[in-house]
């Protein structure tokens, strides 16, 4: 399974096993299991294009999980400022992910509300902010560019069957 | 694709692993070895009442085409050559003169055997191996211009036991004046990764390694520089330019024939006697050879495929082992000055 995309830079996104794991482990693939989500954690690669996403945080109390919605809580901040400290500030807030409870997901409006107001966060550091919908059949991943408030699909990782790289 | 920071890790590898041409603990066991080795040759002959024969000394191997690497083991492999002032018609057995050899260095902790292309002597320090010395035993032609070295062992039928015509001053000149400048640098540094993966490899499975000789003639061959421009700067590709080698190695197996049809990597020596250097290696072994290369290619490609730096030196430490440094995914990332902070997210 090829957990690499590449970027509108000519640049390619990695997602570590760690990552993908925490992510897929929570796909609402029953009836019963509510949205999760969280923040993308990773590096962007010295003297290159390339980034790794190689952990993200899962759903902590004060989140506002159901069927059909999530709200991260700010509580996440702690993941953010932890992985800065420890890493000499190379280990950084990389974006946001969630589940839908949808085979191929797409944004909602509220989604793509979410995603532009975060763009243009001062707030946030860093050129590069990624997207990942965790869908039933399938992840699709989202650039985002800040300064023209937009996203871009970059890649779609089916979930079924075993692909081989 | 090129990554700057496995770049320089492969570097730091080389900087490690590389022996240096002046280094001082060969020098000095090479010194002694051929101080004993005088002071044996003129006990022996002159018991005999018989004047001993002079020699002089060629260095050569890794030490003298500056490829060498220091042992992952601790056990150091240091290669001489002895040029003995005799005649070819005199001594026609050149194992009569390996033999002078090994009695002359005959002693405590010492293990000396006579193998086809040289003589053995294993030194043994707190009963575990210290280090090794090829002795190459050569004599030269009547005027001068042509050199034999002395092939056979004690066991070796006559026919096997001969003076061949070699050039072991034209071997080095030839390794040594091989590309200029930043290619020679890489050049040495392929040949030492390639001879730190042989290490690494056949010690697991205790097959047969290839001869060091061997796989720095095949960069003769086929060694082709790789760069990439980064920023309007040329850098040395050393992954991708590794990994063709060992592509082209692998394209050369073929069923050629040699008195017999083998499958066969056949790598000839650039100066005389042009002989294939793997000559000496059995079709298991050649087997062997061809299955490490093939996982050695593999292994390359997914390093070079790796985003993660990461990821890709702990791919190159299963290659060329422990010493290879992984560097601190910290020291791989771009810092920022302040963590972000994000307001709440809705979806
Ligand atoms: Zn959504």
């Amino acid at each position: 399974m090829s957990r690499i995309l590449t970027l509108s830079s000519g640049g390619r996104l990695k997602i570590t096993d760690t990552a993908w794991v925490k992510m897929v482990s929570l796909r609402q693939d029953t009836l019963r299991k509510k949205e999760a989500g969280g923040l993308l954690l990773g590096r962007q690669i010295l003297e290159s294009d390339d980034l790794v996403i190689d952990d993200v945080s899962t759903p902590v109390r004060g989140d506002t999980r159901a069927r059909m919605r999530f709200v991260r809580s700010k509580r996440h901040q702690r993941f953010v400022d932890e992985a800065w400290a420890k890493s000499n500030g190379t280990r950084v807030y990389l974006g946001e992910w969630h589940t839908h409870p949808e085979g191929v997901p797409s944004p909602s409006s509220e989604d793509l509300r979410s995603w532009r107001k975060h763009l243009s966060d001062k707030q946030i550091h860093g050129e590069a902010l990624f997207f990942v919908i965790v869908g039933v059949d399938a992840v699709r991943v989202w650039e985002g560019f800040r300064f023209q408030r937009s996203v871009n699909l970059i890649g779609e990782v089916c979930l079924h069957g075993q692909e081989s790289d | 694709m090129y990554s700057p920071i496995v770049q320089s890790q492969l570097m730091a590898f080389h900087n490690l692993i590389r022996l240096d041409e002046e280094n001082q603990i060969l020098r000095e066991k090479r010194d002694q070895l051929l101080e004993r080795l005088q002071r044996g040759l003129r006990r022996d002959f002159m018991a005999k009442g018989k004047v001993p024969p002079s020699f002089s000394t060629l260095n050569q191997g890794s030490y003298a085409m500056n490829t060498g690497i220091t042992p992952a083991d601790g056990e150091f492999d240091i290669d001489v050559g002895v040029v003995f002032e005799i005649s070819r018609r005199d001594f026609p057995d050149p194992v009569v003169v390996k033999a002078w050899v090994r009695d002359a260095l005959a002693g405590p902790n010492t293990k000396i055997t006579i193998r086809n292309s040289c003589v053995t002597v294993s030194y043994v320090k707190n009963g575990n191996p210290y280090y090794h010395v090829d002795i190459a035993v050569f004599c030269p032609s009547s005027n001068g211009e042509q050199m034999y070295i002395g092939k056979g062992r004690e066991n070796s039928l006559e026919k096997s036991r001969n003076w061949e015509p070699a050039d072991p001053k034209g071997l080095i000149k030839l390794i040594n004046g091989h590309r200029k400048g930043d290619e020679a640098a890489q050049f040495r540094r392929v040949i030492r990764y390639l001879k730190s993966w042989r290490d690494e490899t056949f010690k697991k499975t205790g097959n047969a390694a290839p001869v060091g000789i061997g796989l720095t003639v095949a960069a003769y061959h086929w060694f082709q520089p790789q760069t990439r421009t980064v920023e309007k700067t040329q850098q040395f590709d050393d992954l991708a330019t590794l990994r063709a080698l060992v592509k082209q190695m692998l394209d050369r197996f073929s069923d050629g024939f040699l008195g017999l049809w083998e499958y066969r990597l056949r790598v000839a020596l650039p100066v005389a006697p042009k002989t294939d250097v793997f000559a000496r290696m059995s079709l298991k072994q050649m087997k062997d050879l061809e299955t490490e290369l093939k996982t050695l290619l593999a292994s390359l490609s997914r390093a070079g495929a790796e985003v993660d730096p990461v990821a890709a030196c702990e791919i190159l430490r299963t290659v060329f082992g422990q010493r290879f440094p992984i560097p601190k995914p910290s020291t791989t990332g771009k810092r920022l000055a302040a963590p972000s902070v994000m307001p709440t997210s809705y979806s």
